[in-house]
């Protein structure tokens, strides 16, 4: 294994629903034997905090994201669609 | 790091702060009212109301769940004196903006508002209310039930906290 890649977790506020969204990605890509770190921050805080990062997974719109790519989606709160999503993260962790 | 005699979800439910018919004709109106009964019972100072109004509109908090579509709305703990989770059924499904995209709308049905102190309490308690709430057939059962003790009961029986990590 290379090193670990970096997940940005972004949602309003930073206060409750990135903890959620960061815990399941990281579950869910544990229970597949991948290991991963999250930050979590606010959406419009995006912008300044992406750099290093490989991936941003944001419940609610972001922008400023340059060639990092983005999934919105709220499939770790709903729990539908969240396979197909974790297909997608890995997709682009490769 | 949590601390084991930390509240736990199942502390946070009481049938006090459950309201099984709550008969509003808005989004605002359940927000309020809600946000007042928090103020009224001591949780929370009066500032708090407009902190809930104002972060729902900036961001929505409705969430499609598998059977029904729910609200988590909630505000920083500034005017927070004691967590509270206050649990809302409506008359009539009200109309919110999803969280995933505000252009969205979302007739809610069950809304549930957090106040809470520890602000790092609001991680475990969500996801224990999330893990209820993707469950279909507890969601159908709330929608269901009778009056506030049988929600009370659903909701006792239902959740499964998270081991402390």
């Amino acid at each position: 294994m290379g090193v670990k890649k970096r997940i940005l977790v972004a949602c309003g506020t930073a206060i409750a629903t990135s903890t959620v969204v960061a815990r399941k990605i990281e579950e869910e890509l544990g229970k597949r034997g991948i290991e991963i770190t999250t930050t979590q921050c606010k959406a419009t805080e995006v912008p300044s905090k992406i750099e290093g990062y490989d991936l941003v997974v944001t419940t609610t719109m972001v922008s400023g994201t340059g060639d990092i790519p983005v999934i919105h989606t709220v499939s770790f709160l709903t729990g539908i669609g969240i396979d197909k999503d974790i297909e997608k993260i890995m997709e682009y962790l490769k | 790091m949590a601390n084991p005699n930390a509240l736990q979800f199942k502390d946070m439910v009481r049938e006090d702060l459950i309201l099984c018919d709550l008969n509003v004709a808005s989004r605002d109106e359940a927000l309020e009212t809600m946000a007042s009964l928090l103020v009224e019972k001591g949780y929370c100072e009066k500032p708090y109301v407009a902190a809930i109004l104002d972060r729902e509109k900036n961001h929505p908090s409705a969430l499609p769940m598998p059977g029904q579509k729910i609200a988590i709305p909630h505000a920083d703990a500034t005017y927070v004196n004691n967590s509270a989770l206050l649990f809302a059924r409506v008359t009539k499904p009200l109309e919110f903006r999803s969280m995933g995209d505000p252009d969205e709308k979302l007739q809610v049905s069950m809304i549930s508002m957090f106040a809470l102190k520890e602000k790092w309490m609001i991680g475990d308690l969500l996801e224990t209310l999330i893990n209820v709430y993707q469950d279909e057939d507890v969601l159908d059962a709330i929608m269901k039930a009778a009056d506030e003790k049988e929600i009370f009961e659903i909701l006792k029986t239902n959740v499964h906290e998270k081991q402390k990590r």
